[in-house]
């Protein structure tokens, strides 16, 4: 038995093309085509916009797929260091969970850019957040959480601005599952475990990133002589 | 020349070669020959073997010279390497030592 012969590099290349993400599935698996050192210097440039936006907005990138708007200014070696600090960690811990459970070949560059892409979405949140746009409606909020009146949480539950409010936590909340299933694609894309075990090492290595740059807070505000 | 194929177009079993013939002297073979573990392969699977031993096995090399990614190419290597273990295994079911 066989067959018309259809082999060659141009056959590899559309048998290798098959397998890669198309349309909107690029919105949250770019990382075939951002992988090795683009995908670092990609995420190098939104890192670096987290730190910018963590000094000038007064925002705390604390965690690997969430950030704060603390209520009493932080100083801004301590805001700058938390993104990279959460970038590190995330891209550390994955690795390592790529590296324990997947037997495929590996490369450090693919975790350090792809985490760091994968935090494009808490970038642009940390950019809505800036006083000069939505941020200012956060401002009532925490002047009230200063002030500690007795009826605080009658009044929280009725702040100004709350249509605009509403509107910043749902678009919080899609650029935080943004952010997820970003984070969970670059441990697939750089660790080449299979979809199924992604998700499960992906749930406990988040959760392990997430403890780990919460208690990295308490050395980095003691090197900072922040007590 | 036509490329052989290994599974049963009908009911996709693996086929087996019955009958092999020299072009130069016209002798012909005939009895139940097994194909190798690369001809149970799909074309498009063989001929990415080629490509990555024609690139000395480098990830790297053969994505930049099929003008792919590395995740992707090591992806269809995992691929690879995953249906060879599942060959090796069917042929120890097949022929136990």
């Amino acid at each position: 038995m066989s067959t018309r012969n259809e082999t060659g590099p141009e056959a590899v290349q559309q048998y290798l093309r098959a397998d890669e993400p198309r349309g909107w599935m690029l919105l949250v698996n770019p990382f075939r085509r951002i992988e090795g050192l683009r995908a670092l210097l990609l995420g190098l440039l939104v890192v670096a916009d987290t730190v910018l936006v963590a000094v000038y907005g007064g925002i705390a990138y604390d965690g690997v797929a969430d950030l704060h708007v603390p209520p009493h200014p932080l100083p801004p070696s301590f805001l700058a260091l938390l993104p990279v600090t959460a970038w590190l960690i995330a891209a550390a811990v994955l690795g390592l969970a790529g590296w324990l459970f997947s037997r495929s070949r590996q490369r450090v560059v693919d975790y350090l850019g792809m985490v760091a892409v994968a935090r494009f979405p808490m970038a642009l949140l940390g950019v809505l957040l800036l006083p000069s746009l939505l941020g200012r409606y956060l401002e009532p909020i925490n002047r009230l959480l200063e002030q500690n009146p007795p009826d605080l949480l009658q009044r929280l539950l009725h702040p100004p601005g709350l249509a605009a409010l509403a509107l910043l936590s749902l678009i919080s909340v899609i650029l935080v599952l943004w952010t997820a299933a970003l984070t969970y694609f670059a441990l697939l894309e750089a660790s080449g475990m299979s979809k199924g075990r992604a998700l499960v090492v992906f749930l406990g290595a988040a959760l392990v990133a997430e403890v780990l740059s919460k208690l990295a807070l308490i050395p980095l505000a003691l090197a900072l002589g922040l007590g | 020349m036509a490329e052989i194929v290994s599974q049963c177009p009908s009911c996709g079993g693996p086929l087996e070669v019955q009958r092999m013939g020299c072009p130069a002297c016209q002798i012909t073979l005939e009895g139940s020959f097994q194909l190798g573990l690369l001809e149970r392969l799909s074309p498009a699977e063989r001929q990415f073997v080629v490509e990555f031993v024609k690139a000395s096995g480098s990830l790297k090399e053969m994505a930049r010279r099929l003008g792919v990614s590395y995740p992707t190419v090591r992806s269809r290597l995992d691929d690879i390497i995953s249906r060879v273990e599942r060959l090796e295994e069917e042929r120890r079911h097949e022929h136990p030592e």
